[in-house]
């Protein structure tokens, strides 16, 4: 699989798990794209700690400091996996695994050179000591515990988009 | 083990859940749904009969090799930060849990979905000593509400319908009564996030453990097995000796089948993986993170002719294709696990004697080892218990009459030929002084057998 196929699938996969996944190209684009699904009135949490996230938070309205209170997460995520259209997030960089948990709309700002193929890569890609909390992510929050009837948003996000960066 | 099992009442039990209606329709909803998403899920795997030789392969060699990879486990995850407990009972694992909790002076634990907390009767041992255990996988909040146990292993509360579950949410919670799944599923959103941010401990299970890195994975949807294994300070994991898979590059195997055997997805919303306590520089992670893994039985299984039954990853599949299962529902088999699964496992973890109706609780139609994605030989082992139950003299008198004088009938073939001419002349009587339990399951005898039509 090349680099275009593997972007096409993840697309493709993150949408049948009913998350909202698009491509842009650049960090401009980007920043354009998160102005556009994030509503000003909401309040946001964007850590801030690495380039795309600084040129998300230059463009949202209402940032607030701890995910707790945030009715909105954006942040970069570790990796994607293109077999099953899931994000990585993880507990390095000190960054909160439940900024991608607590808040009701989670967006992903994800670099497209990070995205793994298949779930085997993945998991070979993990050496060493592994952080405290790893969170494969694939779709929003969702359950079907009445009369096997899907429901979305039980405990964590009830809205996931992704944006792939390339 | 769990106080209250009624598996000696099966028959009583399965007869009941078969005059009620709206069981038996849950049920058909259940089956025909779980049913349908499975085939469409695996439709898209090419391999699936390697990846299930894979799969079993791997959990095989676990089985052979448990004691070192336990212990590869235990040192990884205490390095890690982790701190082991190993409990030999039931009894033993309750009362651990209990004096960590104790210990800390927690007085709320927020829990996520575990059956081996259900195999052990956690629940009512903490509540008992005046803890708050709060269920918040949504299924389990819904019996947990309703005082009942869980009919399923995957959806605990797929005996009810959304009717009843409204009614319970308006009753106990005191919401405006609503039918909309969606609608209910907000509300226990909202009662429930307080209950995940005040929690003093949260209290999981886990579906694998990995030996390699010493971590726990947990597959769910919900969310909340997230929430109770990384908010709360104090995450306490009660896992069976037999989760363990030996490396991180086996996982997707599993992420592979699990997901799509239990509930027909390709793989579940969220995938945690835990290894240890906060390290330096995170900012997130339980400060103090135990784990209890429990034999109750499990090494004396491995020992024994079952020992495949611990391959076992608990996707359910078999219970929603077992034609008895459908029928008669989760509790009737009277204990923490239903369905083929359910009854193998059952007998062997209570014993012969407290289970013995259950081996027959099947029709040998072997749709449970056509699903099982572990390939666990369930039609074999059901026949070795049953086997077992007759050694044991806990078969029915006259059965064991009936088949002795069967067993000599169709050794002999004179016999078996006046056999059939006799029961034929008989056969008005039969019907008439057997009635329709008796006759009326029987078909009736034909004046000329099949083996004699055929040339």
């Amino acid at each position: 699989m090349n680099r275009e196929e593997t972007i096409a699938l993840f697309l493709e996969k993150a949408a049948l798990a009913a998350a909202g996944a698009r491509r842009v190209a650049g960090a401009a684009e980007m920043a354009a794209a998160v102005s556009e699904l994030v509503a000003a009135d909401l309040a946001v949490y964007c850590p801030a700690l690495s380039e795309l996230e600084r040129a998300a938070a230059a463009v949202l309205v209402r940032r607030v400091s701890g995910y707790r209170d945030a009715e909105v997460s954006v942040e970069e995520v570790l990796a994607g996996i293109a077999e099953t259209g899931s994000i990585v997030c993880a507990s390095v960089e000190g960054r909160a695994v439940q900024a991608s948990l607590l808040p009701s709309y989670h967006l992903a700002l994800l670099l497209a050179e990070k995205i793994y193929p298949t779930l085997d890569d993945f998991f070979q890609s993990l050496r060493g000591a592994l952080p405290t909390n790893i969170a494969v992510i694939t779709g929003p929050s969702r359950t079907a515990d009445i009369e096997l009837t899907l429901a979305i948003g039980v405990h964590g996000p009830e809205r996931l988009d992704v944006i792939v960066i390339s | 083990m769990s106080e209250h099992q009624t598996s000696l009442n099966f028959r009583e039990n399965a007869a009941a859940a078969v005059q009620n209606d709206s069981l038996r329709a849950a049920m058909r909803n259940a089956a025909d749904t779980f049913g349908t998403r499975r085939t469409a899920a695996f439709s898209a795997i090419p391999d699936l009969e390697a990846l299930r030789d894979k799969a079993s392969e791997i959990r095989l060699k676990v089985l052979d090799n448990l004691p070192a990879y336990l212990e590869e486990f235990s040192s990884n995850a205490t390095r890690a930060g982790a701190t082991v407990h190993r409990a030999g009972d039931a009894a033993a694992a309750r009362e651990m849990i209990l004096a960590l909790l104790k210990e800390r002076g927690v007085r709320m634990a927020a829990k996520g979905k575990s059956m081996i907390s259900e195999e052990i009767g956690l629940n009512a041992h903490l509540q008992a000593a005046g803890i708050e255990v709060v269920e918040t996988d949504l299924g389990e909040y819904i019996i947990q509400l309703e005082g009942e146990t869980p009919s399923h292993i995957i959806v605990p509360a797929i005996h009810k319908n959304r009717q009843q579950v409204g009614k319970l949410f308006a009753e106990r919670l005191g919401v405006p009564y609503s039918e909309d799944p969606q609608v209910l599923t907000k509300i226990a959103r909202k009662v429930m996030r307080e209950k995940f941010l005040t929690a003093d401990a949260g209290i999981s299970g886990a579906n694998f453990a990995i030996a390699q890195s010493g971590s726990l994975v947990l597959f769910t949807n919900e969310g909340n097995g997230r929430m109770v294994t990384s908010v709360p300070p104090l995450h306490i994991a009660i896992i069976s000796v037999e989760k363990i898979l030996p490396r991180l590059a086996d996982l997707p195997t599993f992420i592979r089948l699990l997901p799509r055997s239990a509930t027909g997805q390709a793989i579940t919303s969220y995938l945690s993986l835990i290894t240890g306590t906060r390290k330096e520089g995170e900012a997130t992670g339980a400060r103090e993170l135990h784990l209890v893994i429990l034999d109750n039985g499990r090494t004396e299984i491995l020992a024994g002719e079952c020992r495949e039954m611990l391959k076992c990853i608990r996707c359910g599949a078999c219970m929603n294709v077992c034609p008895v299962y459908r029928t008669v529902g989760g509790h009737a088999y009277g204990w923490t696990y239903p369905g083929p699964m359910g009854m193998v496992l059952t007998t062997l973890l209570t014993g012969m004697k407290q289970s013995y109706p259950l081996v027959d609780a099947s029709t040998l139609c072997g749709a449970c080892v056509e699903v099982c994605p572990v390939r666990i030989p369930l039609v074999p082992l059901i026949l070795k218990l049953r086997e077992q139950k007759v050694r044991e003299g806990l078969s029915d008198t006259k059965e064991r009459l009936g088949m002795r004088f069967f067993g000599a009938a169709v050794k002999t073939p004179e016999l078996f030929y006046w056999g059939e001419r006799v029961s034929r002349l008989f056969w008005p009587l039969i019907r008439t002084l057997g009635g329709k339990d008796v006759a009326g399951r029987l078909p009736e005898p034909t004046g000329r057998p099949f083996h004699r039509r055929v040339p």
